[in-house]
Order: C-alpha cells, then structure tokens, then sequence
C-alpha cells in the first residue's frame, strides 16, 4: 500500500473508533450509570463486579486502539493535518485517561466496595482519600461520579469532533473528488 | 455537502451506533440477570425511556443515510457495495421487529424479572444484532478507504 493511503486509512480508522467512544460514553452516562441507582443494596455489590469486569473489554480495546493510532499519527499523516491538532488530541487522551486512573476508576471501585475492601482501595488511590472523599455515603460517592464523568463526556465527545474535523481536512471531502 | 462528506458522516454515524450497540450487548443487558424481580421492571422502563433520543434517532438517521447512498455515493463504490452495506443494517431492523422488539416487549411484562426466559433469549441471540451493526460499520469503513484514501 502506498504511504499516503496507510496514512489517510490510519486516520479514518482513527475516526471509527473515536466515534465507537463518542456511543459508548453517552450511553454509559445517561443509561448505564443512572440504572445503578435503582439497584436495590443487597444486589449492588454483585451487579457492580459484574459491570466493573464487563466494561474492560468494551473500552480499553478501543481506547488502547485509539491512543496508538493518535500517537501514530505524528508520523503517518495527511500533509493537510498540523502536527499541533496531533498534539491537541494527544493531549484530550492524556487527560482523559489520566483522570480515568486516579479519578473515576477508584470511585467507581469505591462505590461497589465492601467496607472490608474500602481500606485497601485508598491506598491504591490515595488522592481520593486526600481530598476527602474517603467518608462520603454510597449515595455520595455515586453524584460526585455521576456529576464529575461529565467531564469525561466532553473530553470523549472534543476528542471524536477533533478527528472529524482533521478527516475533513486531511480526506479532502469538501472538493469532490469522484471520478 | 459532497458524496465524499456525506459517506464520512454515515461512516462516523455508523461506529458511533457500533458504540452504543456494543454498551448494550456488554455493558447493560447482561448486567439486567442480576437486579430482582421488583426493581426490574423500574431498571428497564428508565433504561428505555433514554433510548429515543441517543439510540432510536441516531439509527433512524443511519438507516435512511444507507438507502440515500444508493443515490448519492462516490463515484469509485460499487452498488454491490451499498447493497450489502444496505442489507446489513435492514436485516438488523427486520430481526429486531420480529424477534427482539416482541421479546423485550414480553419481558417488561414477566415478572420473574432478571430471570426471565425472554432475558435469556435476548442475552443468547443480541450479538446477532451486535455482529449486524459491526459489519454495516466496517462496510463503511471499507468503503472510505477505497474512495478516500
């Protein structure tokens, strides 16, 4: 294949799967999330694990596919693509995935935890524990993740806009080129 | 807009509801076996009450963009192509009014909740319809790369 069409094939690529996030995370947000709340106390802890464990697949192997094809393309890019629009991208997944493991993964560990499993969660994530979230109710825990992950719906949702846009300019779709 | 924009925002509208398909083949319905019987049918009325405007729309606008494509494509992508594409997302839709709709229908009005059979059926044969979403995508997808690569 020629170089020009890995690179333009890299980005539209880049555009499927941060479109497969854009799907994920608002329906994670406005469905998946807000059923928790309706989930009676002794079932919680099961339904939790369970969802914890369910939603590896479904994110980190986008997620992981994203953040390598982002990278590869400082390299292999349209000639119309600035190299500061790859940093702007890198850096909405650097934030995003930063939060996501000092942030919103140890909450949401912490919401299905068991009192006996709590101690040992904030020693892994001490900050939580810093800022003062370590005596919060379930109920607590549950808004702040709930209120906070919007953060992360936008930065998902900035980051799949950033690639569309860079598919316009580097796909040249705005002259038509059918033949 | 030009046949190349228009095949672009179909491809991005087509993973967008490969995304939504896949949180609710993984993410939601097999988390639903483990709610009892009583706040069951709670979960799924609120779940559903969502659905209208993040999945029902965004697959509407998807199905009529396959159809408007055989009219308004690039040039360099076959009919065969859109028909196959076409095909996908239709047999999606046929197999969910004939199938899904009417089990989903039946399990918000069983009472044995997460243990319901319809549950059962639905967790069994859903990736049917997760598989359909993902080959319409990747159709796409192929068909980007071939027109605009």
């Amino acid at each position: 294949m020629e170089n020009h069409r890995i690179k333009k094939s890299l980005l539209l690529l880049n555009l499927g799967l941060s479109s497969i996030s854009i799907g994920q995370i608002w329906l994670v947000q406005l469905s998946a999330y807000p059923l928790w709340a309706y989930v009676v106390a002794k079932e919680f802890h099961t339904y939790h694990l369970f969802w914890w464990h369910s939603i590896w697949m479904l994110i980190f192997i986008p997620a992981g596919a994203a953040i390598v094809t982002t990278i590869a393309m400082f390299w292999l890019r349209p000639p119309e693509i600035l190299r500061s629009l790859i940093w702007i991208a890198c850096t909405i997944l650097f934030v995003t995935y930063s939060l996501t493991y000092f942030w919103w993964a140890p909450l949401m560990v912490l919401i299905g935890a068991s009192p006996e499993e709590v101690n040992g969660i904030l020693q892994g994530a001490p900050y939580v524990s810093n800022l003062g979230w370590n005596n919060e109710t379930q109920q607590q825990l549950y808004n702040l993740l709930i209120n906070s992950h919007w953060l992360m719906v936008a930065l998902i949702t900035a980051y799949g806009i950033l690639i569309f846009y860079m598919s316009v300019l580097g796909l040249n779709v705005k002259k038509n080129i059918s033949r | 807009m030009t046949k190349e924009l228009f095949l672009l925002l179909n491809l991005a509208l087509a993973f967008y509801n490969a995304g939504t398909i896949w949180a609710h083949e993984i993410d939601i319905f097999r988390t639903w076996k483990f709610i009892d019987e009583k706040t069951f049918h709670i979960v799924q009325k609120a779940h559903w009450k969502k659905l209208p405007y993040w999945v029902f729309i965004p697959v509407g606008i998807s199905f009529i963009g396959s159809i408007a494509l055989f009219w308004y494509h690039p040039g360099q992508i076959s009919i065969a192509e859109i028909s196959i594409a076409f095909a996908s997302q239709f047999l999606s839709h046929l197999l969910t009014g004939i199938f899904w709709g009417p089990w989903q229908a039946k399990l918000s009005k069983d009472e044995s909740g997460g243990g319901s059979p319809y549950l059962k059926k639905i967790l069994k044969t859903h990736w049917i319809r997760t598989a359909l979403i993902n080959v319409y995508a990747l159709i796409l997808l192929y068909m980007a790369i071939q027109v605009l690569s």
